[in-house]
Formats: C-alpha cells, structure tokens, sequence
C-alpha cells in the first residue's frame, strides 16, 4: 500500500501538487486521472522521489520513502516514463537488464530474465533480445519498456502514460496485454493517463484530479453513480451521447445468450443447443459463431460460422462499438483476461443499451 | 636525389624526428583530452548549464584562430622549445574536445538523464552509462580533429626551436632541398592519416552500433 499523507510540491511562481492525501491499494491499478499539467507526473516522481515535495510524507507499506536511500528505492520500484525512455545505444537485453545489472545479477542469470519477460510481453527474444531500441515500432518499444519495468521484479510500477504516443489500434492491444499481464502479476500499479477510455478500462480505482488536488478517489462505476462535483460529472459525463459510450465496460453489458461447443460438437447437435448464438472454441482457439437458426438452412456448415472480433471484458462500449465497425465484422465476442468468454456484443445491441442509459 | 632516397639515407635522424614529433602530438592530445573531458562534463552538469552554453559559444568560435597564432603567443611567455610546443598544443587542441564534449553532453536528452535516475543510477552511473555512451560519437569526432590538428601544427613548432618533423622541411626549405620538403610533408600527411584510421577504428569499437541506426 502506497500513502500520500498531505503531499504539497511548491515550485518558486507555481503549487504543482497542493496538499496531496491519497491511498493507492497494493496489487491493484490505480489511475492518476486529470486534465494536463494537473500534477500526475509530479506526483508521480514523489512516490519514487525524483522529485522532493516540499512537504507531506509518502510511505509504502507503512516505511516513508523519505528514510529509505533514494537510489535503492527506485531500484525497487519499476519506473516508466512518459517517453518511454530506452537507452539507444543498449540492446533489448541491455535495456531490460539495467536494473538488475545495477543489483549485481550476474550475466546469465539477466540474460534468462531478459529472455522471460520478452516472452511475457509477446516478442520472441530469439529475435527481439539482440534488436537495438531504433529498430522497433512504437508498440514493441513500449512493450519493451514495460519488460524493463518488470526487470527486477518490482512490487510497485509507476507508469506515467506508458501508451500515450501510439495509435488508437496499437493502443488497444497493449492495454489489452497490459490488463493481462497484471491479472497474473498482481502488481501495484500506478498508472498516470489523460486518456478517460484508458481509465475506465484499465483502471481498479480512479483518482481524479485537478490543479494539484486530489477531487475525488473510487471505481470507475462508483465515480459514474456519485460524481463528486460538476467537474467530475463534466470529465466523465461527455454529455454529447456518443462519447458517453466511453463510461462502460463491455464486461456489464454483454448478451450472455450463448453456448460454446468444440466445431465437431457443432456438428453432431449444435441444433439441439439450448442458446440462440453458439461460439465455437476448439482448445484455446476461438474460430467463429453460428447463429442457431442458420444450422437448418445452411447445407455447408462451414458457410454459416460467421467470423468476430475479440474485445476485452474490460474495454469501453466505444472501443467495442469502434472495433466492430472498422472490421466490418456483426459481432464481437467479450472475453476476460484470463480467458473465459463473458458475452457477446453486437452494434445493435449497443444502441439499445445506450438507449436505456440515456432514459 | 627524391624524398625516398633522402629517407633511406637519412633514416636514423629521420626517425629520431618521427618520435620527437610523435612524442609532442602524444603528450598535447592526452592533456587536451583529460582537461577538455573533465571541463566539458563539468560545464554540461544541469547546475553549471548555462556556463556550458557560454562554452559552447565560445569554443565555437575559438576554433577559428590560426594555431600558428597560439604558438607565437606562448613562445612570448615561455620561450623557445619542446615546452613551449606541448603547452601551445595542449590549449590549442583542448577546443574542439571541449567544443564536442559540452555540446554533446548538453543535447543529451533530459528523458534519458530522467530515466536513468528514476531506475535507481547514481550520478556517477548516469553519467558513465548514458550520458557518455550517447555522447561518444561527437566526443571521438571532437577527438580526431585536435589530433589531425596537433600532428599538424607540430610542424609548425618547428621555427620556436621544438624539433620533430618539421625541422626535415624547414631545413629543406633554408637551403632549397625539395626533396626535404617533400619527405617532410610525407612523413607528416602519413602519420595525420594513420591515426585518424587508427581513431576511426577506436570510434567504430566505441560508439555503440545501435546509435548509427537510423530511425
Ligand atoms: N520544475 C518545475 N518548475 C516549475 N513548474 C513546474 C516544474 N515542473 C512542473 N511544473 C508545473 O507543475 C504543473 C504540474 O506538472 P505535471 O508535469 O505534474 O503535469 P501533468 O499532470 O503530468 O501534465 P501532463 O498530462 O501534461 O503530462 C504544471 O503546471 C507544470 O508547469
Ligand atoms: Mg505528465
């Protein structure tokens, strides 16, 4: 458990962070949510002390930061910045292998890690660990970035807009790996973003705020039901209607009318199944839906599996209703990060959700 | 006779020559090196950045005084000789370090710097891990020009009495021999060539590969 306990960060003309008092929960995302220059960086390198406040205590798990030694705390914390910050003239491995280098690992044991967390982040490091950081996309530079903050095995990250410079497509997918890496890791996260999709996705708790102060501190649907003021209510509410599909996470609305069944099960019954919608999944691979009614018209079977899209449990209703449309697909299906299928979702079906939300 | 002949017959002066001059290019670059290093990490320090800048200006400019000039100045405070050469050199040479080493350091970007520390680097590591690494192909670019420098106004040296190399042209050029001249102006422009190769191999082992990527 991190505490800020009255932090206040006065600079000589302006109070970037003005008496501070939050508790972010271990293993956990909590989001740093708030327009620019509200003070989310600054708290942020408090916590690590990149930056000394002027006054006010931080402490995790009960010890204030300020009696430990400033370098092996950061040691001890993952750290990435809002550029993301690799070091050009290391590798992949060398980059991932800061930290532990400065720890003292020795060389094969950081090579074996290294070559764990590439893994772990998707990048194959028979390819990726020799690969020197101008030599990847901005996604598999932030991939890497994360590597490097799991190095050590840090309980806490500190992640300050870690997705920010990347495209709406990229972005997705990697919040979408972020989320699952964390339902294996159980980190203590605190993760700064602008972005209010990404908050509500990512984000357990969303601390808001506003001119260095802390407006308010919740989950994202607690946030939505009790807005604490207007300005709560104008970040969140988007009042125009479109964008209030920005506030709800795919996971609550799916259409649970569905069986799985394995492609030879299709076969044999999928006409007795009970659900109006079967998805076919054969081991871990999802190959496709079929609508029951189409089993009795169709005579190829193969010509009724229809194909979808995969969304997280945790995205929007807006990043569901967005993915759909730019694949041109009926139907995605929701799935959670460790996997199981909680739903489907079609457009549709969103407009009538929206529908009820604006009654 | 041609220059080659002069060198065969000549060769044991000539290679006395060759040492004095490789001797007073050597001792001049390692204290440029050293002073312009220590300087230039000093002056880019974030405290000191403003100096660093006036630096920058400075030893920009500076690097258009004529080294002939330099030589004539110190040969009025500490007279004729080797001493003499080696200081002028030494301050001569330290521009263009100083010059690349500042500016280098000071374009570092402060992302780096920042994500450096907030991984738990001492200055120290900051400074030998990041800063220099990314600062390396200027420092050895700054590196090679004071040594394409010094081996050639070394020459130069000659007139205040400092031997080396140029003391084979300018002899030549007292009693009209060009094939001193000639051998003279070889030995010079061979040795100025090998060790810029010689840098430019040092340079390549160095600079980390992943900075020449273009992206
Ligand atoms: N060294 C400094 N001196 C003076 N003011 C500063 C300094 N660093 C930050 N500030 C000010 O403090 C405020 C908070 O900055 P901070 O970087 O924490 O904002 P932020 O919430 O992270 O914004 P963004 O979303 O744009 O990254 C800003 O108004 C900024 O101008
Ligand atoms: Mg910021």
């Amino acid at each position: 458990m991190i505490e800020l306990d009255s932090v206040t960060k006065r600079y000589r003309d302006k109070t970037s962070v003005d008496g501070l008092s939050l508790t972010i929960p271990d293993d956990a995302i909590t989001i740093l949510l708030g327009p620019s220059g509200c003070g989310k960086t600054t708290t942020l390198k408090m916590i690590n002390r990149l930056i000394e406040p002027t006054s006010g205590d931080i402490r995790i798990d009960g010890r204030s930061v300020f009696a430990m030694d400033p370098i092996e705390l950061r040691r001890s914390i993952g750290y990435v910045i809002q550029e993301i910050g690799l070091f050009p003239h290391y590798t992949v491995e060398g980059n991932i292998g800061v930290v532990p280098g400065l720890l003292g690992w020795g060389r094969v044991r950081i090579r074996r890690r290294a070559e764990e967390l590439l893994e772990l982040v998707n990048l194959d490091p028979s390819v990726y660990l020799r690969r020197w950081p101008r030599e990847l996309s901005g996604g598999e530079s932030q991939r890497v970035g994360v590597a490097r903050a799991l190095a050590a095995d840090p309980r806490v990250l500190l992640m300050d807009e870690p997705f920010g410079a990347i495209d709406p497509i990229n972005r997705r997918s990697l919040q979408d790996f972020f989320l699952r890496l964390q339902s294996d890791l159980k980190r203590t996260v605190v993760f700064v973003t602008h972005d209010i999709g990404e908050a509500i996705k990512l984000g357990d708790r969303i601390a808001i705020m506003r001119d260095g102060r802390l407006v308010q501190i919740d989950t994202t649907r607690a946030l939505l039901e009790h807005p604490a003021d207007a300005f709560v209510e104008d970040l969140l509410g988007a009042t125009r209607s479109a964008e209030q599909l920005l506030l709800y996470r795919a996971a609550h609305y799916v259409d649970t009318a569905f069986t799985v069944m394995t492609t030879e099960e299709m076969r044999r019954s999928g006409v007795q199944a009970q659900a109006p919608l079967i998805i076919l999944r054969d081991g871990d691979v999802i190959s496709g839906y079929v609508e029951k009614g189409k089993l009795t018209t169709c005579e190829d079977l193969q010509e009724a599996v229809c194909r979808f899209e995969i969304v997280s449990g945790n995205a929007t209703l807006l990043e569901a209703v967005t993915t759909l449309l730019e694949s041109g697909r009926g139907r995605a299906v929701v799935q959670d990060a460790d996997g199981t299928i909680l739903g489907t979702l079609s457009v549709p079906m969103v407009a009538e959700i929206m529908a009820k939300v604006a009654r | 006779m041609n220059a080659f002949q002069y060198l065969g017959r000549n060769w044991p002066e000539v290679s006395a020559k060759i040492v004095q001059h490789l001797g007073m290019v050597g001792i001049a670059v390692a204290a440029s090196l050293v002073v312009g290093l220590v300087l230039g990490i000093v002056v880019s320090r974030p405290r000191l950045q403003k100096v660093g800048r006036a630096i920058v200006g400075v030893t920009g400019v500076a690097q258009a005084i004529p080294s002939v000039a330099v030589i004539a100045l110190m040969f009025v405070y500490t007279g004729i000789g080797p001493r003499t050469a080696v200081i002028a050199l030494s301050i001569y040479g330290v521009v263009p370090i100083l010059f690349n080493v500042s500016s280098a350091l000071l374009l570092v970007p402060a992302d780096m710097r920042e994500a450096a520390g907030g991984m738990g680097m001492t200055p120290l590591q900051v400074l030998m891990r990041v800063e220099l690494p990314l600062a390396s192909q200027s420092i050895m670019a700054g590196l090679r020009t004071t040594v394409t420098i010094d081996v050639s106004t070394a020459t130069v040296a000659s007139v205040i009495g400092a031997g080396g190399l140029g003391d084979i042209i300018f002899v030549g050029l007292s009693v009209v021999r060009p094939d001193m001249i000639m051998a003279g102006t070889l030995l010079v422009a061979s040795i100025a060539i090998l060790s810029d190769v010689l840098l430019a191999l040092l340079q390549k082992s160095v600079v980390s590969r992943g900075l020449s990527i273009r992206s």
